[in-house]
């Protein structure tokens, strides 16, 4: 397929969401089909087109519009959804309260190393509160003796994601917690983990009154932690305050950044919604993270995963940089290929990408502006699977200060708490 | 604990009586509250240990250094030889082991020597032993008490250390991974055979090789101590659970042993582990009541390097053990029948101790400090791009 046909396909795309349910303009569809007449295609879709941004309207709902698809557009956060298998205490509008005694206990949790295999490692060690939630450090730390091969994401707003890990390996925070304790982070197994739970009458006591019983105080575990990062939302960024209507949020250079966010800079095609993320798939051709070449222990992280995740033979040989979505599919159009990252907190959490290459945002954005870079999967194994999305954006000097000013504007007030204090267990157990 | 880990072994397969006698027996252990018969109602002569064919220089060079690598577990701080010390007869020398960084054991170590000819692995025989060496090392390489390793990253780890790659290259001709690390570990243990045992000397007609009071031990051995109802055959063993009524170990409620043994309880799916008062032995390998507290009766070989006693070390010598035996073991609810008192001079109780340390042989001479961590080769930076991983 030629690139026009793609546009103009998509173009029809667009025009055909708009008037799919009438059946008087289906005939100018067909015959903007059949001419190829774009132009008619957009009127009908009803384009308003300010600065570099193309807004479209319909039912109700907003979007940006770039390269003949529709982007819908950013959105202020709500509460965030609560499965229904993991229920806990909400306000009116739908917040989920921290007096919840599955919050409080996951609190807890989160910051109790017992949940790891020798006992040192907690969600903590990774997600740091003081870093973003996240870790100052491009590649993430492992138990002790190991190391590590991605970028640590910061736990705030995970609850609003429904593809978990750079490569959206798991859907739910409950199940994200174990891939991470049980893992190349943690090292925990099962049997110890329930063993030392169960030896600590406090904690016995907190997963009684929160889940009726102390049976399964792991798989417990993961739901409690869940439920307290439902609670570790940052919805107050001013991004999120314009959206709501307070048009004195962002200043007039984020404001113009905001416009080439949605427009000449592309961003709104994958960080978009309520997200700023569509939660799919990109390879954006990044560098190579040099801490795999340069460092022995980090070559023996990187190399376990991808044995771990059973490659074939000859990805598992010929890969030198991490497969991304590869890892879960064995797709070979899936190589390299990263979940797009959700912005809000950014502002926290430097350095950047799966494999923290990135140290500031305006790093990132001149990335963009480059068009993103080489594609280490055509460098390992002779084809390319870099997102025909990224191009040259030829943004002035002006335009990249104003794009990072909006970028910022997606971080509210950081979220530090005190450390809660973490039960003990007796010295020695008595068995009645 | 590796959930793929755990093969169900079962020392009650293959017992050396009698059908009529089986059906007996059988009929016995259906009695409430029936204690465990004499397994060895005809025990099989005392032997020398048979000769054996040892794997390939090359295999047992890779193995040993395999044996003391601490970077075999999950974050680098144990080796197999933290616990099985060369030096102290391959056991460990305190009463309960150590584990995993952050956990105690509530066992103690048993030695390695010799377990070539195990018929099962552990205190509570939960392996096959004989010829699957392997499966025992992937086991406490990969549980959550030993050594809490993942073994797809200790086949990384070995990779990233060229000198051991060679090795592979050499012993299996292929690069490292898991199952060739336990394959070599295997292979390293089969030499560690009992070599110039007096015992065997003197059965294999050497007179000179035992003490007349060593004699006079065995003769007890054989006789009226009733050692050998158990303790039989060339490695002095009947591999058959036994409950004896050793006393409770005290430090198996201090917590970080406590949670060992409840966590490997639960893993073994014991009944009501969450309320044990004490080990469990057997009865979590077979959950029948009637093995509560019973333990697989050790090999006795190398028995005098291997102190202190029992699944617990509640005895810190021999002489202790044959004082326990000789007032007719402790107390317990499933005590073995056989295990009653002794009436045993103190002269014979010498004796039969002097005989037992006929059971060890000469030092191997493995030193631990010859394979520490400077000692062995470090990971090393691999080329990177343009090179296949």
């Amino acid at each position: 397929m030629c690139p026009n046909q793609d546009i103009f396909e998509s173009a029809i795309k667009v025009a055909k969401m708009k008037i799919i349910e009438n059946p008087m303009l289906k005939n100018s569809l067909r015959a903007a089909e059949t001419a190829g007449v774009i132009v008619l295609a957009l009127i009908l879709a009803g384009v308003v087109q300010a600065g570099t941004a193309k807004k479209v309207i319909q039912d109700g709902k907003t979007y940006f519009e770039i390269d003949n698809e529709l982007f819908p557009a950013l959105e202020a956060l709500g509460p965030p959804p609560i499965p229904k298998d993991n229920p806990q205490t909400v306000d009116a509008e739908g917040w989920p309260l921290e007096d919840d005694p599955k919050v409080k206990l996951g609190k807890m949790l989160f910051f109790e190393p017992a949940l790891s295999g020798d006992g040192s490692v907690s969600c903590q060690t990774c997600h740091v509160q003081g870093a973003g939630w996240a870790l100052n450090s491009a590649i993430s730390r492992s138990y002790p003796g190991q190391s590590h091969w991605r970028n640590s994401q910061s736990a705030v707003n995970a609850a609003y994601m429904s593809k978990l890990f750079w490569d959206g390996h798991t859907a739910s925070l409950e199940t994200q917690a174990p891939s991470a304790s049980k893992g190349l982070a943690g090292n925990g197994k099962q049997d110890m983990m329930t063993a030392r739970l169960t030896v600590i009458p406090e904690y016995v006591q907190m997963f009684t009154e929160a889940f009726g019983s102390a049976l399964n105080p792991v798989e417990d575990s993961w739901r409690a932690i869940s439920a307290f990062e439902r609670t570790l939302t940052s919805t107050d960024s001013p991004i999120d305050e314009y959206l709501r209507g307070n048009h004195e949020a962002l200043d007039e250079g984020q404001i113009r950044g905001m416009d080439l966010f949605n427009g000449k800079a592309r961003c709104i095609m994958c960080h978009n919604g309520k997200l700023a993320s569509d939660e799919k798939f990109y390879n954006l051709g990044l560098p190579r993270q040099p801490l795999f070449s340069n460092i022995a222990k980090n070559q023996i992280g990187f190399r376990s995963q991808n044995y771990g995740a059973g490659l074939t033979e000859e990805a598992f040989r010929k890969t030198k940089s991490d497969l991304g979505l590869y890892h879960r599919t064995h797709n070979k159009e899936d190589m390299g290929l990263f979940r797009t990252q959700p912005l809000r907190f950014i502002e926290y959490t430097p350095p950047y990408y799966h494999n923290g290459v990135m140290d500031d945002l305006y790093e990132v954005v001149e990335f963009y502006n480059q068009g993103g870079g080489d594609d280490y999967v055509q460098e390992d194994f002779g084809f390319s699977t870099k997102t025909s999305r990224l191009k040259e954006l030829n943004l002035t000097e002006d335009e990249i200060d104003d794009l990072v000013a909006f970028l910022e504007g997606f971080s509210g007030s950081e979220i530090l708490m005190q450390i809660p204090r973490l039960p003990k267990p007796p010295a020695r157990i008595s068995i009645k | 604990m590796n959930e793929n880990t755990c093969r169900r072994a079962n020392p009650l397969k293959g017992k050396r009586v009698g059908a009529s006698l089986l059906t007996l027996l059988a009929v016995f252990w259906l009695l409430p509250g029936g204690s465990i018969p004499a397994a060895a109602a005809d025990p099989r002569p005392l032997a020398p240990l048979p000769d054996v064919k040892m794997p390939s220089r090359d295999k047992v060079e890779l193995g040993k250094y395999m044996f003391f690598e601490n970077r075999l577990s999950g974050d680098g701080d144990r080796s197999c030889a933290d616990c099985h010390i060369p030096e102290e007869g391959w056991a460990f020398p305190e009463r309960l082991s150590i584990g995993y960084p952050g956990t105690l054991h509530y066992r103690n170590a048993k030695t390695v020597m010799n377990s070539r000819f195990s018929k099962y692995f552990y205190w509570d025989g939960r392996l096959d032993g004989g010829n699957d060496l392997p499966t025992q090392a992937r086991d406490s390489i990969t549980d959550s008490h030993f050594m809490a390793a993942d073994g797809r990253v200790m086949g990384q780890r070995m990779k990233q250390i060229p000198e051991y790659v060679k090795m592979f290259q050499k012993a299996y001709g292929g690069e490292p991974h898991f199952g060739l690390i336990i394959k070599a570990l295997a292979d390293f243990e089969k030499t560690l055979v009992s070599k110039n045992v007096p015992f065997d000397n003197y059965l294999k007609g050497d007179q000179n090789a035992l003490s007349a009071q060593a004699k006079r031990g065995l003769e007890l051995f054989e006789g009226k101590a009733g050692c050998i109802q158990c303790h039989d055959g060339f490695m002095l063993t009947d591999s058959k659970p036994h409950a004896i009524g050793v006393p409770v170990n005290p430090e198996i409620f201090e917590v970080k042993r406590y949670t060992t043994l409840r966590s490997q309880q639960m893993f073994l799916g014991t009944p009501n582990y969450i309320n044990l008062r004490s080990d469990p032995g057997f009865f979590g390998t077979e959950k029948q009541d009637r093995f509560f507290g019973a333990f697989v009766t050790p090999s006795l070989r190398e028995v005098s390097k291997t102190a202190p006693y029992m699944h617990n070390g509640m005895f810190p010598t021999l002489e202790s053990v044959v004082e326990f035996y000789n007032k007719g073991g402790g107390e317990a609810r499933n005590k073995d029948a056989l295990i009653r008192p002794l009436g045993l001079t103190l002269a014979e109780r010498i004796a039969l101790v002097e005989f037992l340390r006929s059971l060890s042989g000469d030092d191997l001479g493995y030193r631990t400090e010859d394979y520490a961590e400077d000692k062995r080769p470090p990971y090393e930076l691999l080329k990177w791009v343009g090179v296949d991983n």
